[in-house]
């Protein structure tokens, strides 16, 4: 992860539970002198492509950079599947979408953010984490749940086939989760009761 | 009736009959989502749909991220933005999850809890049921609308700086918002401005817009209009770091409008560490503002750079504008400083010494403001602030005086004479004296009263040096001149003086009193003067030491029978409406300047 920012002083100010640093395998932290050198450096929109395409997830502060180079990096953005953090102070709530996450510069440096470098080894390094913490699961669970009773919905109505693998947001659930039904097979009304009464259990569980 | 309904594909009823309409919110990577419900999502065609709306279905996600809980958020702004005209609706949450699940997962939850909003589960059953039983209350403006910013809570964006970036950007709008459309170009300026301000979007603005809106209504009928204040004296230097989001255009307006003219300080930049920023603000002042556009009045935010928010730094550190204002004050304490600022800590202040508590004015805040009169506190105190800024020009022109004097004394060793160095001219001396009362009263009789003994005392002073008067000073007048030479003014032979008696257009009495002396080529009448009065002595040194003219002389002469009869004793020989001012101060002082020792 490379982490973008102009101000020094805004990063000192947040980051107070922990040392960013302490990640350096993992994070490219990119401030004070760092940014001089990058900001000089990305004015030639080829060295974007080249000094990005090192990482898996870019956050950057979203006024660091001038228009025009802000420009060639959406650009480039644009043509990877790179996950991409934008933070700012004016962001009122976080949202994700697609890879794209905005956030509010006070939530992105938090302790979510010491949570989410220490899973960046890890191939569960979801975005949410930096929004939810702890119940990064909890929203996937609910999201792929969502997803689950819409199918279920639809096939009350229409008889309509569903297999687990085919439901939306099952690829982000299935590690977080033991689900007893084939994911390959044709779910009848027996079976969705069933994956939602885990699911259920399983979001209870987050507040218990 | 006409249903809606809210989704992110993400219901499998959005083609069922019993919603009459559907749509399909979808939040932009781009941008910040209050902005896409603000400028993308509540749209014209909405609105429309919104106005005939009975129930308004909204799934309680409105995005792949279940817990972002969009559709609660989208809620909120259906009830709270303005261009919502009905809001009579019902609002219908759509979701597997229980009240008291959202409730403890979603710090916006109070509006699950407000009337005219209900939860039900996304499937068949439960919203047919909901519809055929018809038990739902509408949302009456009227009622509800109070009691629902009552019960709700949002809290602005967090940001280290909140206070802070709150207060500028809320205040901008407000003030904009409520003055009256006008033609200055710094108008369009300033709408332009506010008008790229995503704060604007944000659910917080609309939610403190309302709680305002809700207590005192606003309308066109009542919006400010700007004035001239006639400041044609103010040259203003403007320094705000915040500029950029319209505060220069606010002031520019105001200035303009008065005639003023104003010198803004651009070159913020967030490169500069506090200190290369004070050092080239600091520059700018000294070599732009004064020595350029010779600025006399300062409008100053307290805190110019972002350091000055920071919780580690040392307690101790000055704010940057407080570093700011000390060395405005240094090169001359007369200049005019107003500090504007998002700070209500007015406590940093505590260190300066002498500034008018009323030349700080803070920034409305939607924490503290919860009424329209604030905003129009705004104006009256920055234009009180400005018109005292112009009263006390003055004081920058006194201060120079008082300088230019002790640079003379101190370089010249014409006057030997300890005393009246101490006196006049030493720290604490009759100069400083003078310079504090009219520091202190511009529009005050007793400190001017005061200042105006001290002029005498130091013109009688100067009159007494033996540099000054070579003879008994009681029944001759010898003076001498900057060459040298001695004039004999008053003599037994006869005077080069001519009095002339009657009475002052201010007197109470009907004694004639010495009106005017006048300056005689030939020698008259002589001894006319012994004993030598006051009236004649500071007459003769003024014609023929300072080569006064006549009209200086003779308001020395009135001003000495206001020091004798008001000043220093009330002897009831002037009228009661008699004011002395600044002006008459002044006058003395730069008598004094003339002076070369």
């Amino acid at each position: 992860m490379i982490i973008i920012d102009d101000r020094i002083v805004r990063q000192k100010n947040y980051l107070t539970s922990f040392d960013i640093n302490d990640y350096k395998g993992v994070v490219e932290n990119c401030v004070g002198d760092r940014f001089t050198k990058l900001q000089e450096s990305f004015k030639d929109k080829q060295k974007i492509s080249e000094v990005l395409s090192a990482y898996d997830v870019v956050a950057i502060h979203r006024s660091a950079f001038d228009a025009s180079t802000r420009i060639d990096i959406d650009d480039f953005l644009k043509t990877t599947s790179k996950k991409m953090v934008l933070f700012s102070g004016g962001i009122s709530s976080s949202s994700l979408v697609g890879n794209v996450l905005n956030i509010n510069s006070k939530d992105f440096y938090s302790e979510n953010l010491k949570l989410f470098c220490e899973m960046l080894n890890t191939s569960n390094h979801h975005l949410s984490v930096l929004q939810f913490g702890e119940r990064w699961e909890l929203s996937l669970i609910l999201g792929f749940r969502e997803q689950l009773i819409m199918e279920y919905n639809r096939y009350k109505e229409a008889s309509i086939n569903v297999r687990l693998e085919s439901v939306n947001f099952f690829d982000n659930i299935s590690g977080l989760i033991e689900i007893t039904v084939q994911s390959t097979k044709v779910l009848n009304e027996a079976d969705f009761d069933a994956v939602i009464n885990i699911l259920n259990k399983k979001v209870s569980s987050f507040l218990s | 009736m006409e249903t809606l309904l809210i989704h992110h594909n993400n219901t499998a009823y959005i083609s069922e009959s019993f919603f009459e309409k559907d749509y399909l919110f979808q939040a932009s990577s781009t941008k910040d989502v209050d902005s896409y419900i603000t400028e993308e999502f509540i749209n014209e065609g909405l609105l429309v749909d919104l106005n005939e709306a009975e129930l308004v279905f909204i799934k309680v996600s409105l995005s792949d991220n279940y817990l972002e809980y969009l559709g609660i958020r989208l809620a909120y702004h259906l009830r709270l933005d303005n261009r919502v005209t009905n809001k009579r609706f019902a609002i219908v949450f759509l979701g597997e999850e229980s009240l008291s699940f959202l409730c403890k997962t979603y710090e916006g939850y109070p509006i699950l809890l407000a009337e005219g909003v209900y939860k039900i589960r996304d499937n068949k059953e439960e919203i047919t049921l909901f519809l055929e039983k018809g038990s739902y209350q509408h949302f009456i403006e009227k009622e509800n609308f109070a009691k629902f910013l009552d019960k709700i809570w949002l809290r602005p964006p967090a940001n280290f700086e909140t206070n802070h970036s709150i207060a500028n950007e809320w205040g901008i709008c407000r003030l904009s918002d409520a003055i009256k459309t006008d033609s200055n170009e710094n108008y369009k300026k300033l709408k332009d401005s506010v008008s790229n301000l995503t704060f604007k979007n944000s659910l917080y603005f609309k939610y403190a817009e309302a709680k305002i809106d809700s207590r005192e209504g606003f309308n066109s009928k009542n919006k400010i209009p700007i004035n001239n204040l006639g400041f044609d004296d103010l040259k203003v230097a403007l320094i705000d770091d915040e500029h950029l989001k319209g505060w220069y255009s606010i002031y520019q307006l105001m200035l303009d409008k008065s005639k003023a003219t104003s010198f803004p300080f651009n070159e913020f930049s967030r490169e500069h560490d506090k200190l290369s920023l004070i050092k080239n603000i600091k520059e700018w002042i000294e070599f732009e503002a004064i020595a350029k556009y010779d600025c006399n009045t300062f409008i100053l935010d307290l805190r110019l750079h972002e350091e000055d928010f920071n919780k580690l730094s040392n307690d101790k550190e000055e704010l940057s504008g407080i570093s700011i204002y000390k060395f405005i004050k240094s090169l001359n304490p007369g200049y005019q400083i107003v500090f504007v600022t998002a700070s209500n800590k007015i406590w940093n202040l505590g260190q300066l010494e002498g500034f008018d508590t009323r030349n700080y004015i803070v920034k409305e805040n939607p924490e503290f403001s919860l009424t329209r009169v604030n905003t129009k506190i705004f104006f009256t105190q920055f234009q009180n602030s400005l018109t005292r800024c112009k009263e006390n020009l003055s004081l920058i022109e006194a201060y120079d005086i008082k300088k230019r004097i002790r640079q003379k004394c101190f370089l010249t060793s014409f006057v030997r004479n300890a005393d009246f160095l101490n006196l006049a001219s030493n720290r604490n001396g009759l100069l400083d004296k003078i310079y504090i009362c009219l520091e202190r009263g511009i529009s005050d009789q007793f400190d001017l009263n005061q200042a105006l003994l001290y002029c005498f005392h130091f013109l009688e002073k100067y009159c007494s040096l033996n540099e000054v008067i070579e003879s008994d000073r009681k029944n001759y007048i010898d003076v001498k001149n900057y060459n040298g030479e001695i004039t004999k003014v008053v003599k037994s032979s006869g005077d080069l003086l001519k009095i002339n008696r009657g009475r002052f257009s201010f007197q109470n009495n009907l004694a004639p009193h010495i009106i005017s002396i006048d300056k005689l080529e030939t020698r008259g009448v002589g001894s006319l003067h012994q004993p030598v009065n006051s009236a004649t002595l500071y007459s003769a040194v003024l014609y023929f030491r300072e080569n006064c003219d006549k009209s200086q002389v003779d308001r020395v002469l009135e001003l000495l029978f206001v020091r004798n009869n008001l000043s220093a004793h009330h002897t009831g020989d002037i009228k009661s409406g008699y004011v002395l001012n600044p002006d008459d101060i002044m006058f003395m002082l730069r008598l004094f300047d003339k002076i070369q020792f």
